[in-house]
């Protein structure tokens, strides 16, 4: 199982929407991290992405650029998104998060947005 | 068992064992009810003293949890009475950081009082708790929030306000 640390390797104030928000924003999570990180997955293969290492919380504008635009955009189906991740947490309070984002997944509609980038910052 | 009611155990057993000595059936009768009645009373106390402590811990729940809405509200809604370009960088980061964090806070303390409540009607409560909880991180952490393109909304302020306060409402009904 392949491991994406949000806090870790991503960083450690993950917040805004757009590239224009910040170095931690939720465009940037999901095109140059999260969607990386799901593409090098082998059959079967699981990604774990740890919530809470050096993370003190999300908003729920970054949870759903990051998660639930890659159903949005079409980059895959919510049911093969939530097959694929994994999300856990050592602290408790984020069981919170993380079922707002499986609720944010379920909520997205398939290729309902085509992606235009916004710039980077 | 708290220390004091093994003593009075071990008192009661030796009490016992005496009153078998006495020869006196009526003696020996009005001793034991004495006894009875005095375990009774020690009874009472001790369940009176637990009810006093889960009140006692239902109502400090209900405060950290008044006290931490009462802090976001202003924030959260002057933050949205407000477009991103038109406050200062460092003022708009502390909002957000501090919406974030009271966020975050309120999952806490909802948590507490959620173990801190008693059984009657808990499940409809608990449902109740989450709607509040997740209506005042949707609407003050959703949308534009933590975003520079953000724009005033009216609306979103006024429901904050407005959770917020039947928040506070729910909390003070259901308190001891």
């Amino acid at each position: 199982m392949k491991i994406l640390n949000i806090g870790k390797n991503f960083h450690n104030n993950p917040s805004g929407r757009f590239y224009s928000d910040g170095p931690g924003n939720g465009e940037k999570f999901r095109e140059e991290y999260l969607k990386i990180a799901l593409s090098k997955l082998s059959k079967g293969e699981k990604l774990q992405i740890v919530l809470d290492d050096e993370v003190d919380g999300y908003g729920s504008s970054f949870l759903t650029e990051g998660f639930a635009g890659l159903v949005k955009y079409g980059y895959m189906s919510k049911d093969e998104l939530k097959q694929k991740i994994d999300l856990t947490y050592s602290d408790q309070d984020f069981e919170f998060y993380k079922n707002k984002i499986l609720q944010y997944i379920d909520e997205a509609i398939y290729a309902s947005e085509k992606y235009v980038p916004t710039t980077k910052k | 068992m708290p220390e004091n009611m093994e003593q009075i155990v071990e008192q009661l057993i030796k009490i016992s064992e005496h009153l078998g000595e006495i020869s006196n059936p009526g003696l020996h009768e009005g001793l034991l009810l004495a006894v009875i009645g005095a375990f009774s009373a020690f009874m009472f106390n001790i369940l009176h003293w637990r009810i006093v402590q889960r009140h006692s811990k239902i109502s400090k729940a209900a405060d950290s949890l008044v006290n931490v809405i009462s802090e976001l509200e202003p924030i959260a809604v002057r933050y949205w009475l407000e477009d991103a370009c038109d406050i200062d960088n460092i003022e708009r980061e502390f909002q957000e950081i501090k919406i974030k964090t009271l966020n975050r806070l309120i999952i806490k303390s909802t948590e507490n009082f959620k173990q801190a409540l008693n059984k009657s009607n808990k499940e409809h409560k608990i449902k109740l708790l989450a709607s509040f909880q997740d209506n005042i991180f949707e609407l003050s952490t959703g949308d534009d929030f933590e975003t520079l393109r953000r724009l005033k909304d009216y609306r979103t302020a006024s429901r904050i306000a407005s959770e917020c306060t039947d928040f506070r409402l729910f909390l003070e009904k259901h308190r001891p």
